[in-house]
Protein backbone atom coordinates (compact mmCIF):
# COMPACT_ATOMS: atom_id res chain seq x y z
CA UNK A 1 0.00 0.00 0.00
CA UNK A 2 1.09 3.29 -0.86
CA UNK A 3 1.63 6.35 1.26
CA UNK A 4 -1.31 8.53 -0.43
CA UNK A 5 -3.56 5.19 0.92
CA UNK A 6 -1.87 5.30 4.01
CA UNK A 7 -2.70 8.60 4.42
CA UNK A 8 -5.98 8.53 3.19
CA UNK A 9 -6.99 5.92 5.13
CA UNK A 10 -5.82 7.43 8.35
CA UNK A 11 -7.94 10.24 7.36
CA UNK A 12 -10.51 8.28 6.89
CA UNK A 13 -10.07 6.71 10.35
CA UNK A 14 -9.76 9.53 11.89
CA UNK A 15 -12.74 11.04 10.59
CA UNK A 16 -15.14 7.98 11.51
CA UNK A 17 -13.53 7.65 15.17
CA UNK A 18 -14.33 11.97 15.60
CA UNK A 19 -17.45 11.68 14.52
CA UNK A 20 -17.98 8.65 16.59
CA UNK A 21 -16.63 9.96 20.02
CA UNK A 22 -18.64 13.55 18.85
CA UNK A 23 -21.94 10.89 19.27
CA UNK A 24 -20.99 9.58 22.54
CA UNK A 25 -20.05 13.10 23.88
CA UNK A 26 -23.66 14.36 22.75
CA UNK A 27 -25.14 11.54 24.67
CA UNK A 28 -23.55 11.68 27.92
CA UNK A 29 -24.18 15.33 27.53
CA UNK A 30 -27.93 14.99 26.99
CA UNK A 31 -29.30 15.77 30.25
CA UNK A 32 -26.30 18.81 30.27
CA UNK A 33 -25.52 20.71 33.53
CA UNK A 34 -26.25 24.45 33.62
CA UNK A 35 -23.08 26.00 35.39
CA UNK A 36 -19.81 26.58 33.55
CA UNK A 37 -16.85 24.04 34.33
CA UNK A 38 -14.16 24.96 36.02
CA UNK A 39 -11.04 23.52 35.78
CA UNK A 40 -9.50 25.75 38.99
CA UNK A 41 -12.63 25.03 40.88
CA UNK A 42 -12.08 20.89 40.11
CA UNK A 43 -8.60 20.69 40.75
CA UNK A 44 -8.81 22.54 44.13
CA UNK A 45 -11.92 21.57 45.76
CA UNK A 46 -12.04 17.86 43.94
CA UNK A 47 -8.76 17.13 45.36
CA UNK A 48 -10.49 15.68 48.82
CA UNK A 49 -13.77 15.00 48.05
CA UNK A 50 -16.21 15.47 44.50
CA UNK A 51 -15.65 19.01 43.08
CA UNK A 52 -19.57 19.62 43.77
CA UNK A 53 -21.75 20.93 40.90
CA UNK A 54 -21.80 24.77 41.80
CA UNK A 55 -25.26 24.70 41.22
CA UNK A 56 -26.27 22.11 44.08
CA UNK A 57 -26.02 24.82 46.63
CA UNK A 58 -27.26 28.71 47.17
CA UNK A 59 -24.40 31.44 46.70
CA UNK A 60 -25.13 32.41 50.14
CA UNK A 61 -24.01 29.21 51.50
CA UNK A 62 -20.96 29.10 48.86
CA UNK A 63 -19.77 32.39 50.21
CA UNK A 64 -19.86 31.06 53.73
CA UNK A 65 -18.02 28.44 52.55
CA UNK A 66 -15.38 30.11 51.01
CA UNK A 67 -15.28 32.32 54.36
CA UNK A 68 -14.61 28.89 56.48
CA UNK A 69 -12.25 27.18 54.49
CA UNK A 70 -9.75 27.14 57.81
CA UNK A 71 -12.10 24.76 59.43
CA UNK A 72 -14.12 23.20 56.43
CA UNK A 73 -16.62 20.65 58.55
CA UNK A 74 -13.11 19.27 60.39
CA UNK A 75 -10.48 19.51 57.77
CA UNK A 76 -8.42 22.64 56.77
CA UNK A 77 -8.91 23.56 53.14
CA UNK A 78 -7.10 26.99 53.40
CA UNK A 79 -6.59 28.26 49.99
CA UNK A 80 -4.03 31.42 48.98
CA UNK A 81 -5.96 35.01 48.43
CA UNK A 82 -6.20 35.03 45.19
CA UNK A 83 -7.28 31.47 44.52
CA UNK A 84 -9.67 31.58 47.27
CA UNK A 85 -11.01 34.87 45.18
CA UNK A 86 -11.20 33.22 41.74
CA UNK A 87 -13.54 30.31 42.83
CA UNK A 88 -15.95 32.51 45.23
CA UNK A 89 -16.73 34.65 42.25
CA UNK A 90 -16.93 31.24 40.29
CA UNK A 91 -19.42 30.05 42.95
CA UNK A 92 -21.05 33.64 43.27
CA UNK A 93 -21.60 33.43 39.02
CA UNK A 94 -22.81 29.58 39.36
CA UNK A 95 -24.31 28.94 42.28
CA UNK A 96 -28.42 29.01 43.09
CA UNK A 97 -29.75 32.09 43.44
CA UNK A 98 -33.27 33.11 43.73
CA UNK A 99 -33.05 35.64 40.47
CA UNK A 100 -31.57 32.64 38.19
CA UNK A 101 -33.73 29.74 38.00
CA UNK A 102 -31.91 26.99 36.69
CA UNK A 103 -32.40 23.18 36.49
CA UNK A 104 -31.65 22.55 39.59
CA UNK A 105 -34.06 25.59 41.04
CA UNK A 106 -35.64 23.24 43.06
CA UNK A 107 -33.21 23.09 45.55
CA UNK A 108 -34.40 26.25 46.75
CA UNK A 109 -37.61 25.24 47.77
CA UNK A 110 -37.93 25.80 51.24
CA UNK A 111 -35.24 27.36 52.31
CA UNK A 112 -34.89 29.16 55.39
CA UNK A 113 -33.62 32.63 55.77
CA UNK A 114 -30.31 31.15 56.89
CA UNK A 115 -29.34 28.53 54.53
CA UNK A 116 -27.29 25.68 55.57
CA UNK A 117 -23.67 25.11 54.42
CA UNK A 118 -24.45 21.30 53.22
CA UNK A 119 -26.23 20.08 50.47
CA UNK A 120 -27.29 17.19 52.34
CA UNK A 121 -29.27 19.60 54.78
CA UNK A 122 -30.86 21.60 52.18
CA UNK A 123 -34.50 21.08 52.90
CA UNK A 124 -35.47 20.20 49.50
CA UNK A 125 -32.20 17.59 49.33
CA UNK A 126 -33.82 16.19 52.15
CA UNK A 127 -37.44 15.62 50.06
CA UNK A 128 -35.69 14.60 47.56
CA UNK A 129 -33.87 11.69 49.30
CA UNK A 130 -36.08 11.08 52.13
CA UNK A 131 -36.55 7.23 51.04
CA UNK A 132 -33.22 5.98 51.03
CA UNK A 133 -33.17 5.25 54.86
CA UNK A 134 -36.45 3.54 54.28
CA UNK A 135 -35.11 1.45 51.22
CA UNK A 136 -32.00 0.48 53.28
CA UNK A 137 -34.03 -0.17 56.03
CA UNK A 138 -32.18 2.24 58.74
CA UNK A 139 -33.06 4.11 61.23
CA UNK A 140 -30.68 7.08 60.07
CA UNK A 141 -27.98 7.32 57.46
CA UNK A 142 -24.31 7.62 59.10
CA UNK A 143 -23.47 11.44 58.94
CA UNK A 144 -21.62 12.00 55.23
CA UNK A 145 -23.93 9.16 54.08
CA UNK A 146 -24.82 10.77 51.09
CA UNK A 147 -21.89 13.04 50.82
CA UNK A 148 -20.40 11.05 47.64
CA UNK A 149 -23.09 11.62 45.28
CA UNK A 150 -21.21 9.53 42.86
CA UNK A 151 -22.00 6.47 44.34
CA UNK A 152 -25.40 6.49 42.98
CA UNK A 153 -25.50 9.34 40.25
CA UNK A 154 -23.08 8.28 38.31
CA UNK A 155 -22.90 11.49 36.20
CA UNK A 156 -22.22 13.46 39.35
CA UNK A 157 -19.20 15.16 38.18
CA UNK A 158 -20.83 16.67 35.52
CA UNK A 159 -23.30 18.07 37.22
CA UNK A 160 -26.38 15.58 35.96
CA UNK A 161 -28.66 14.38 39.11
CA UNK A 162 -31.52 13.38 36.94
CA UNK A 163 -33.15 11.05 38.80
CA UNK A 164 -33.61 8.81 35.77
CA UNK A 165 -29.89 8.52 34.95
CA UNK A 166 -28.40 6.63 38.44
CA UNK A 167 -26.55 3.59 37.92
CA UNK A 168 -28.71 0.64 37.26
CA UNK A 169 -30.36 -0.42 39.83
CA UNK A 170 -30.68 2.61 42.04
CA UNK A 171 -33.44 5.21 42.06
CA UNK A 172 -37.37 5.20 41.88
CA UNK A 173 -37.66 3.12 38.86
CA UNK A 174 -36.50 0.09 40.93
CA UNK A 175 -38.05 1.09 44.62
CA UNK A 176 -41.44 0.36 43.09
CA UNK A 177 -42.02 3.30 40.89
CA UNK A 178 -41.74 5.41 44.09
CA UNK A 179 -41.93 9.10 43.73
CA UNK A 180 -38.69 11.00 43.68
CA UNK A 181 -40.15 13.75 45.72
CA UNK A 182 -41.53 13.06 49.13
CA UNK A 183 -45.58 12.76 49.87
CA UNK A 184 -46.99 16.08 50.70
CA UNK A 185 -46.75 16.78 54.50
CA UNK A 186 -43.67 14.99 54.92
CA UNK A 187 -40.61 16.08 56.67
CA UNK A 188 -37.63 14.96 57.91
CA UNK A 189 -36.17 14.19 61.97
CA UNK A 190 -39.55 13.40 63.60
CA UNK A 191 -40.11 9.96 64.35
CA UNK A 192 -44.17 10.92 64.20
CA UNK A 193 -43.66 12.27 60.73
CA UNK A 194 -42.31 9.73 59.22
CA UNK A 195 -44.17 8.86 55.93
CA UNK A 196 -46.91 6.57 56.01
CA UNK A 197 -46.77 3.03 54.49
CA UNK A 198 -50.65 2.53 54.54
CA UNK A 199 -52.69 -0.47 55.47
CA UNK B 1 6.27 19.17 0.39
CA UNK B 2 5.30 15.28 -1.29
CA UNK B 3 2.81 13.75 1.05
CA UNK B 4 5.68 10.66 1.35
CA UNK B 5 7.63 13.53 3.02
CA UNK B 6 5.53 14.57 5.01
CA UNK B 7 4.21 11.30 6.20
CA UNK B 8 7.78 10.68 7.39
CA UNK B 9 8.14 13.39 8.89
CA UNK B 10 5.26 12.83 10.61
CA UNK B 11 6.37 9.36 11.55
CA UNK B 12 9.98 10.92 12.90
CA UNK B 13 7.59 13.12 15.25
CA UNK B 14 5.80 11.11 16.40
CA UNK B 15 9.14 8.33 17.64
CA UNK B 16 9.98 11.82 19.01
CA UNK B 17 7.61 12.40 21.30
CA UNK B 18 7.64 8.64 22.37
CA UNK B 19 11.27 8.77 23.11
CA UNK B 20 10.47 12.19 24.51
CA UNK B 21 7.41 10.49 26.88
CA UNK B 22 9.70 7.23 27.77
CA UNK B 23 12.31 10.00 28.94
CA UNK B 24 10.18 12.08 31.15
CA UNK B 25 8.12 9.19 32.21
CA UNK B 26 10.92 6.94 33.80
CA UNK B 27 10.83 6.64 37.47
CA UNK B 28 13.32 9.44 39.05
CA UNK B 29 16.80 8.06 40.72
CA UNK B 30 15.85 7.42 44.71
CA UNK B 31 16.92 10.18 46.42
CA UNK B 32 17.52 12.81 43.86
CA UNK B 33 15.89 16.47 44.71
CA UNK B 34 13.85 17.62 42.37
CA UNK B 35 13.94 21.66 41.51
CA UNK B 36 11.28 22.24 43.27
CA UNK B 37 12.43 20.88 46.72
CA UNK B 38 15.91 21.70 46.48
CA UNK B 39 14.51 25.45 46.45
CA UNK B 40 12.27 25.18 48.56
CA UNK B 41 15.24 23.22 51.35
CA UNK B 42 17.25 26.40 50.83
CA UNK B 43 14.31 28.48 51.92
CA UNK B 44 13.48 26.22 54.84
CA UNK B 45 17.35 25.71 56.42
CA UNK B 46 16.95 29.74 57.16
CA UNK B 47 14.89 29.04 60.06
CA UNK B 48 15.80 25.35 60.59
CA UNK B 49 18.10 24.32 63.93
CA UNK B 50 19.52 21.19 62.56
CA UNK B 51 20.62 19.85 58.96
CA UNK B 52 17.75 18.00 57.22
CA UNK B 53 17.73 14.19 58.07
CA UNK B 54 15.98 10.98 56.40
CA UNK B 55 15.44 9.11 59.73
CA UNK B 56 13.83 12.61 61.27
CA UNK B 57 11.50 13.40 58.34
CA UNK B 58 10.33 9.49 58.39
CA UNK B 59 9.85 9.79 62.23
CA UNK B 60 7.92 12.76 61.74
CA UNK B 61 6.06 10.84 58.75
CA UNK B 62 4.90 8.41 60.83
CA UNK B 63 4.71 10.65 64.66
CA UNK B 64 1.10 9.83 65.94
CA UNK B 65 -0.61 13.00 67.88
CA UNK B 66 -2.78 11.70 70.73
CA UNK B 67 -5.46 12.73 69.01
CA UNK B 68 -4.60 9.32 66.94
CA UNK B 69 -4.14 11.70 63.56
CA UNK B 70 -0.91 10.81 61.70
CA UNK B 71 0.34 11.76 58.22
CA UNK B 72 -0.46 7.90 57.82
CA UNK B 73 -4.44 8.27 58.62
CA UNK B 74 -4.87 9.62 54.78
CA UNK B 75 -1.45 8.44 52.87
CA UNK B 76 -1.66 5.12 54.37
CA UNK B 77 0.74 3.36 56.00
CA UNK B 78 2.92 2.50 52.50
CA UNK B 79 3.53 5.30 50.24
CA UNK B 80 3.82 3.44 46.88
CA UNK B 81 0.31 2.98 46.91
CA UNK B 82 -2.68 5.29 46.67
CA UNK B 83 -3.72 6.57 49.87
CA UNK B 84 -7.76 7.51 50.99
CA UNK B 85 -9.32 10.41 52.83
CA UNK B 86 -9.90 10.05 56.04
CA UNK B 87 -13.26 11.56 56.18
CA UNK B 88 -14.46 11.39 52.24
CA UNK B 89 -12.56 7.79 51.04
CA UNK B 90 -11.63 9.94 48.16
CA UNK B 91 -8.55 8.05 46.62
CA UNK B 92 -5.02 9.96 47.07
CA UNK B 93 -2.52 9.31 44.69
CA UNK B 94 0.68 7.63 45.86
CA UNK B 95 3.42 10.15 47.70
CA UNK B 96 6.58 7.78 46.35
CA UNK B 97 8.07 9.39 43.53
CA UNK B 98 9.48 6.03 42.42
CA UNK B 99 5.55 5.25 41.16
CA UNK B 100 3.76 9.20 40.78
CA UNK B 101 7.22 11.10 39.73
CA UNK B 102 4.68 14.68 39.52
CA UNK B 103 4.85 14.35 43.55
CA UNK B 104 6.74 17.58 45.00
CA UNK B 105 7.66 19.15 41.84
CA UNK B 106 5.22 22.33 42.53
CA UNK B 107 6.19 24.56 45.16
CA UNK B 108 2.73 25.65 44.93
CA UNK B 109 1.53 22.00 46.01
CA UNK B 110 3.83 21.39 48.48
CA UNK B 111 3.11 25.28 50.55
CA UNK B 112 -0.60 24.58 50.25
CA UNK B 113 -0.60 20.69 51.30
CA UNK B 114 2.05 21.41 54.37
CA UNK B 115 -0.36 24.46 55.47
CA UNK B 116 -3.23 22.32 55.43
CA UNK B 117 -2.57 19.03 56.58
CA UNK B 118 0.16 20.24 59.23
CA UNK B 119 -2.99 22.18 60.04
CA UNK B 120 -5.45 19.04 60.60
CA UNK B 121 -2.43 16.81 62.07
CA UNK B 122 -0.91 18.78 64.40
CA UNK B 123 -3.46 22.18 64.90
CA UNK B 124 -0.37 24.16 64.07
CA UNK B 125 1.68 24.61 61.35
CA UNK B 126 4.55 22.53 60.13
CA UNK B 127 8.31 24.16 61.14
CA UNK B 128 10.61 24.04 59.08
CA UNK B 129 12.53 21.87 60.60
CA UNK B 130 9.97 19.15 59.97
CA UNK B 131 9.14 20.03 56.36
CA UNK B 132 12.92 19.74 55.84
CA UNK B 133 13.29 16.44 57.08
CA UNK B 134 10.48 15.25 55.78
CA UNK B 135 11.33 16.20 52.11
CA UNK B 136 14.19 14.80 51.97
CA UNK B 137 12.96 11.49 53.37
CA UNK B 138 9.94 11.99 51.22
CA UNK B 139 12.47 12.50 48.31
CA UNK B 140 14.07 8.84 48.42
CA UNK B 141 10.50 7.17 48.99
Amino acid sequence: MGGIQRATGGLLLSAILGFAGYGVLVNALEGQPQYQQDETYVDECGACHLAYAPDLLPVESWRKVMAGLEDHFGDNAELDEATAAYITTYLEANGLSRGRPSKMSRLLRGLPDDPPLRITELPAFENMHYMIPRELEVAELAEGFLSPCADCHKEAALGIYDAERLHPGYGPGVWDGKPADAPAGFTRGSDSSSPSRGP
Amino acid sequence: MSVRSLTLGLAALGVGLALAATAFGAAPEPGALTEAVRTMLQDLERDASEPFTVPAGHRTWYRREPNGRSCTSCHGETLDVPGRHEKTGKRIEPMARSVNPERLTERREMDKWFLRNCKWTYGRECTAQEKGDILVWLSGQ
